[in-house]
């Protein structure tokens, strides 16, 4: 009786150990492979699939010929395909403009990207904002008045001004020429014009933290050579692609340009006019206890 | 013939219980668990308290890891938005200009919503571009880990607080909470880079790391306007 039930006790626990066995090498198997595809794409990006993407990608720009869905990511990527390189040089060369070069054709024409624009633009925003309150900060200080308020809606007001500028009437510009050129093809595409405004405007940031400075004819120097910058990259770039007859065009543009250029430092970073200070001074020299007084207790 | 099949059977059992071989999770042992009642994994049956004081040390866990910034995996992997939404609710309060001054004075500060536009927006912009750059990291694992590192920041702000109220205005005081809030941006630039920047293709890492460099930056300035009077 008892030898029987040994074997019987031995023929029923194999099976079911050798299943559990298997069991566990599977369940212990499932682990590795989720921590695996878990790890591997935050520690080797070249074997993830979006990694594989981007040669694909490149073609596609390069051919413009198989459009994908508007509402994938991969159709936005082909926009943001640069590399740090090629941005640098962008930039650099709208900052340093070279003679004799049209930047269309020799920077952008290859492959036009939304990624400078788009950074430039918010970094031309925040760098307005922020230096435009250190400015104005800077005014209050140097009239002895600590009573400072910093003016957080700045951004929206330039943020208004700079989208306005560069990405709406890129498109208006786009679509003026498609409607009215009466030709098969725009010689300029939208992405391209936008990608062109957007790079022109990254000279006034190295120049809006200079505005900071509060002496009046180096803030209008400053906007001189902003404006000039910027602007000559623009009509060299865009003026051969409109044709002889659009100097009405070129010269709403330049005015538009020349008005963004003024603006920012008209709205932003205007010193008081000289004879208003000697008011405030007097003021403060007739009755300096009340001023003082009321400085406090503000 | 039957008692032999009962004994088997009890003599499995015990094997099952002590030793290391887990097979008991698919057969009748997950029934007789749940007779019995096991709190282990259920969380229906717990009191409310301790279901907040588990989530709350998540939270604390990840702030710890976000203040010294060496082990990746805990941020990455188990990522929440509770943190992030402690944090951001914590500066929009601070942050947000008074709009009811005794002259109705309406000093400059941003309001309580334009300050969580700006951090979750942000968060969501530098997600969408790094995504979009080819970067592969989930949507909302990004916008955990930059929203867990404005910690640094909100304790800039908690400490230029204190210095304003502690001191009357002066360029002194500038100068230091200047270097706080800028020590804050830097820290919590330092963190979410150690957790995010192997994320990127190699030629365009710089190019995934400047728009964080800007959100924080921007966060900071925030934090230094509001604490200069």
């Amino acid at each position: 009786m008892q030898a029987p039930s040994v074997s019987n006790l031995i023929d029923i626990e194999s099976p079911d150990f050798n299943s559990q066995l298997q069991f566990q090498d599977f369940s212990a198997s499932i682990p590795n492979d989720s921590s695996n595809i878990a790890k591997l794409p935050i520690n080797n990006p070249v074997n993830s699939p979006s990694g594989n993407n981007l040669p694909n990608t490149a073609e596609f720009t390069s051919k413009s010929s198989d459009p994908k869905s508007f509402w994938t990511w991969e159709y936005f990527q082909q926009f943001f395909d640069v590399t740090t390189d090629v941005v640098i040089e962008r930039v650099k060369a709208s900052v340093i403009p070279q003679n004799n070069v049209n930047y269309l054709q020799q920077y952008i024409k290859n492959k036009p990207d939304l990624y400078g624009p788009v950074w430039i633009c918010i970094t031309l925003v925040f760098s307005i904002a922020i230096s435009g309150n250190i400015a104005n900060y800077l005014q209050a200080t140097a009239t002895h008045v600590y009573h400072w308020k910093y003016e957080f809606h700045i951004v929206t007001s330039a943020a208004s001004a700079i989208i306005c500028y560069a990405w709406v009437l890129p498109v208006v510009l786009w679509a003026y020429l498609k409607y009215q050129g009466q030709q098969e093809t725009v010689p300029v595409s939208a992405l391209e014009l936008l990608c062109i405004y957007g790079y022109s405007l990254s000279i006034y940031i190295p120049i809006s933290v200079l505005w900071v400075i509060q002496v009046n004819w180096l803030q209008w120097f400053l906007v001189g050579t902003g404006a000039a910058i910027s602007g000559y990259i623009l009509l060299t770039s865009i003026a051969p692609a409109l044709g002889q007859k659009n100097y009405p065009l070129l010269a709403v543009l330049t005015t538009l340009h020349l008005l963004l250029a003024a603006g920012f430092m008209w709205y932003f970073f205007h010193v008081p006019e000289p004879h208003y200070s000697p008011k405030i001074v007097q003021t403060v020299a007739a009755a300096p206890s009340v001023s003082m007084h009321t400085n406090i207790t503000h | 013939m039957t008692t032999e099949v009962r004994e088997a059977r009890l003599d499995i059992y015990p094997t099952n219980y002590d030793g290391p071989v887990q097979g008991s999770m698919d057969l009748p042992n997950a029934q007789q668990s749940q007779k019995n009642g096991e709190p282990e994994f259920n969380t229906l049956d717990e009191p409310i308290s301790t279901t907040i004081m588990r989530d709350l040390k998540a939270v604390g866990i990840k702030f710890k890891h976000v203040l010294q910034p060496k082990e990746k995996t805990t941020l990455l992997k188990e990522w929440d938005l509770w943190g992030p939404l402690l944090l951001c609710t914590f500066m929009a309060l601070m942050l947000q200009g008074s709009q009811d001054k005794a002259n109705n004075e309406n000093d400059g500060g941003p309001e309580f919503a334009e300050v969580f536009v700006i951090v979750w927006i942000g968060a969501a912009i530098v997600t969408i571009n790094s995504k979009l750059l080819g970067g592969n990291i989930s949507f909302l694992q990004s916008v955990c880990i930059l929203g867990y590192c404005l910690l640094p920041l909100a304790i800039a702000l908690i400490a230029c607080r204190c210095l304003v109220f502690l001191f009357s205005p002066s360029t002194f005081l500038f100068f230091t909470s200047l270097c706080i809030s800028m020590s804050g941006f830097l820290w919590a630039t330092y963190a979410s880079l150690l957790f995010l920047g192997n994320s990127q293709p190699d030629g365009k890492k710089a190019l995934a790391v400047y728009p964080i460099f800007l959100f924080y930056f921007v966060i900071a300035w925030l934090v230094l306007a509001s604490n200069v009077h």
